[in-house]
């Protein structure tokens, strides 16, 4: 039995595609067919995040046009070949695709693969409509900023209202040093304002950033936030996996590797 | 900008916790914010008659039916402590 999950925000910016790609690799880590699907229709990116940009033949509305079958605008992923790619048009606009023939593609999809994750695009009109409409369970990712927490809001507001029940929420680039300074919003702050399930919390991480200019996703480095990710599929396969200690970020060796290249820079 | 526990807010986390707090409960319920703060006024003047309310740690919670094209359309429960 398939999982279709979408993976929304409200607000632009805040990871959902970085996310996404590493959800992705994360449960083909773990053994499951995974397919990834871009529905930012004219604003399609989750094939550069995994370094797929090249590959693209056709794309998603092709296949809801009929101009080739399902299984020719798949591309496969170049670390996982259980994790595929339906990319999205870029020349066209959302409009291009209804609910209805998002629920028939991803129909089409459920025989083949154990998890779909639909990648939405930023805002509450149509391409979030066409998104969340094939899709069971949600996943909501927000900052630790008032701005992105208070779309987060009407995001888990809207998918209740459209008969999604299971939403769960990751918060993102959490800078532990912040917090700890009393200058960022710390992950229980957010969940005592939103009041859902956290599905797991990313470390504002470098790694994140030069994973995604080498078009790679960053679950299996050796990062927090690999780890981080790797968790949160864990937990989205049923497992139950204790929350990663973000404070640990600032162990003494990254403190001394911080400070020596900070003296590298500087000499620079 | 005023803190229900410690008096007044010092640090930008409880600013920015204290601002979103207030915009979701907003954005919930519809009205504006100086509307909520009545509110808590009118809520805290009326069980003022009856107990004696700790002000620094008094706090309300709403839970209320909500529907996307009308808004709030009912007060569930109010939990006050």
């Amino acid at each position: 039995m398939s999982e279709v999950i979408v993976v929304t925000s409200g607000k632009g910016g805040v990871g959902k595609t970085t996310s996404t790609a590493n959800i992705g690799a994360g449960l083909a880590r773990l053994g499951k067919k995974v397919v990834l699907v871009d529905t930012d229709i004219g604003l399609r990116n989750l094939d550069v995040v995994m370094g797929l940009e090249n590959r693209i033949i056709y794309n998603l509305v092709d296949v809801i046009e009929g101009n080739c079958r399902v299984r020719q605008a798949l591309i496969k992923d170049r670390h996982y070949p259980n994790l595929c790619l339906l990319p999205s048009a870029q020349t066209r606009d959302k409009s291009a695709v209804s609910p209805e023939q998002m629920i028939k593609l991803v129909d089409s999809l459920k025989a083949v693969f154990d998890y779909i994750i639909l990648d939405c695009p930023a805002g509450i009109e149509q391409g979030f409509r066409n998104a969340i409409a094939p899709a069971g369970r949600a996943i909501v990712v927000t900052t630790p900023e008032v701005s992105a927490i208070r779309d987060a809001d009407r995001i888990i507001g809207l998918l209740e209202s459209n008969g999604i029940r299971k939403t769960d929420l990751i918060v993102n680039r959490i800078r532990m040093d912040m917090v700890r300074r009393g200058e960022m919003m710390s992950v229980e702050d957010v969940i005592d304002i939103l009041a859902v399930n956290l599905l797991g919390a990313v470390p504002d991480e470098e790694g994140v950033v030069i994973a995604s200019n080498h078009g790679e996703p960053v679950v299996g480095s050796d990062t927090l936030s690999g780890q981080a990710y790797l968790n949160i599929a864990r937990r989205i396969d049923g497992e139950t996996v204790p929350l990663l200690d973000l404070s640990a970020s600032q162990g003494l060796w990254s403190r001394v590797a911080s400070m020596f290249k900070k003296h590298q820079e500087a000499r620079v | 900008m005023r803190n229900r526990r410690k008096g007044y807010l010092h640090t930008s986390r409880e600013i920015a916790k204290a601002r979103a707090e207030l915009t979701v409960a907003s954005d919930r319920l519809g009205c504006h914010q100086d509307e909520l703060w009545q509110l808590r006024r009118e809520i805290l003047d009326t069980l003022s008659k009856y107990l004696n309310p700790d002000l620094d740690v008094f706090e309300i919670r709403m839970d209320f039916v909500y529907e996307l094209k009308r808004g709030v359309q009912d007060v569930k429960t109010i939990q006050i402590k």
